[in-house]
């Protein structure tokens, strides 16, 4: 998957993962820190978390530990600072809509993700070390879902930086800058949109974001 | 984390296994008689009342020895000197399909299970009187 590799987590980091379950992406970070450094990943939902559990055995990752909170408080509970942080938001999951069209999808439904992804990345953002790296993504296309939430980072947070990133062999499309009569920060282009038709896979957004020293 | 306790096991390891400590790797009690296995990384980072689970299941302590887990037996099970039964492709199949499977004779108490044809390391069994009695688990069993 790819922001797991957006993150580039190095063996002797320490990570985050702050919406884990069920814990594909978690494994695969595992896996790029070879089994090394140290993983926190959380999830707010005890069903998700015995898959995510049930993964982390079976892939054998001993350098992760399960947490089960609301990311949103994460900052109050966990005082860490992590070098890498994946926030991989709840979403309308809009993506799928080649192969399975999320049935509850309303515009209410994306307002309301809207309001508790800001939240996700802003605890997010808080809990990254000065240089460290944030990687927001979904599997939605709906920008409110995406560079809206970004946007809204990048106005509260002085120090947020999206950062041009790819991955070869993979074909993108920048992220918006406008929608609808909303304007969006011009950095907002650095983000990467991956349709359908790009690399036959379901659609979904990147954002790698830097906190500056 | 008690020192002593991951020492005894380290040691226990040793003579039922013939395996070495691994550095960089910790050994904690779960509950009664599981063991945990977590990066020393890990450990060093973390607050543990924050904190669900840790690492993997890597064993259970029974009343006659130490009862790896696949994860268990896929770690240590390389650098394991002795109580290691080869099995070919037909009976790593049957094994993990649950089966109780014959063995050599001069096998006794637990033993880590080798599937030869993948050189894949395949869980841990009860030897008893040439017949290696399955601990795989039902979750994963291929039926």
């Amino acid at each position: 998957m790819i922001p797991p590799l957006f993150l580039e987590p190095k063996p002797e980091d320490y990570v985050l993962d702050m919406c884990a379950a069920p814990g594909s992406k978690t494994t695969q970070i595992a896996q790029l820190m070879k089994n090394k450094g140290a993983i926190i990943a959380n999830d707010v939902s005890l069903k998700r978390i015995s898959s995510l559990g049930f993964n982390l055995q079976l892939c054998g990752v001993i350098n992760t530990a399960v947490t089960m909170f609301d990311g949103r408080k994460l900052p109050s509970i966990i005082k860490d600072h992590f070098d890498k942080v994946l926030v991989d938001a709840p979403c309308s999951s809009s993506g799928h809509f080649l192969s399975k069209f999320p049935s509850n999808f309303t515009e209410e439904r994306v307002k309301s993700l809207h309001v508790l992804q800001r939240g996700l990345l802003i605890a997010g953002f808080k809990m990254l070390k000065p240089g460290g790296i944030l990687v927001y993504s979904t599997c939605s296309i709906h920008p409110f879902e995406n560079e809206a939430v970004v946007n809204y980072l990048l106005s509260k947070e002085g120090k947020a930086r999206v950062e041009y990133f790819e991955i070869k062999g993979i074909r993108f499309h920048p992220g918006l800058t406008e929608y609808k009569e909303k304007t969006f920060h011009p950095d907002l282009k650095y983000c990467m949109r991956i349709y359908p038709h790009d690399n036959y896979t379901d659609a979904f957004f990147i954002a790698r974001i830097r906190k500056e020293r | 984390m008690d020192e002593n306790f991951e020492d005894n096991i380290w040691r226990q390891l040793q003579a039922q296994f013939g395996i070495p400590k691994i550095n960089g790797v910790r050994l904690l009690l779960s509950g009664k008689r599981r063991i945990r296995a977590a990066s020393e990384d890990l450990l060093k980072k973390i607050d543990n009342q924050n904190v669900l689970s840790v690492g993997v299941y890597f064993a259970t302590l029974m009343p006659d020895g130490i009862r790896l887990s696949v994860e268990g037996s896929q770690m240590v099970g390389e650098s394991a000197k002795k109580n290691v039964v080869e099995i070919d492709g037909t009976l790593a199949e049957r094994w993990i399909k649950g089966e109780n499977i014959p063995i050599p004779p001069d096998f006794e108490g637990y033993v880590i299970v080798k599937d030869k044809s993948r050189n894949d390391f395949i869980g841990c069994g009860l030897a008893k009187k040439g017949t290696l009695i399955n601990f795989f688990p039902k979750a994963r069993r291929i039926t």
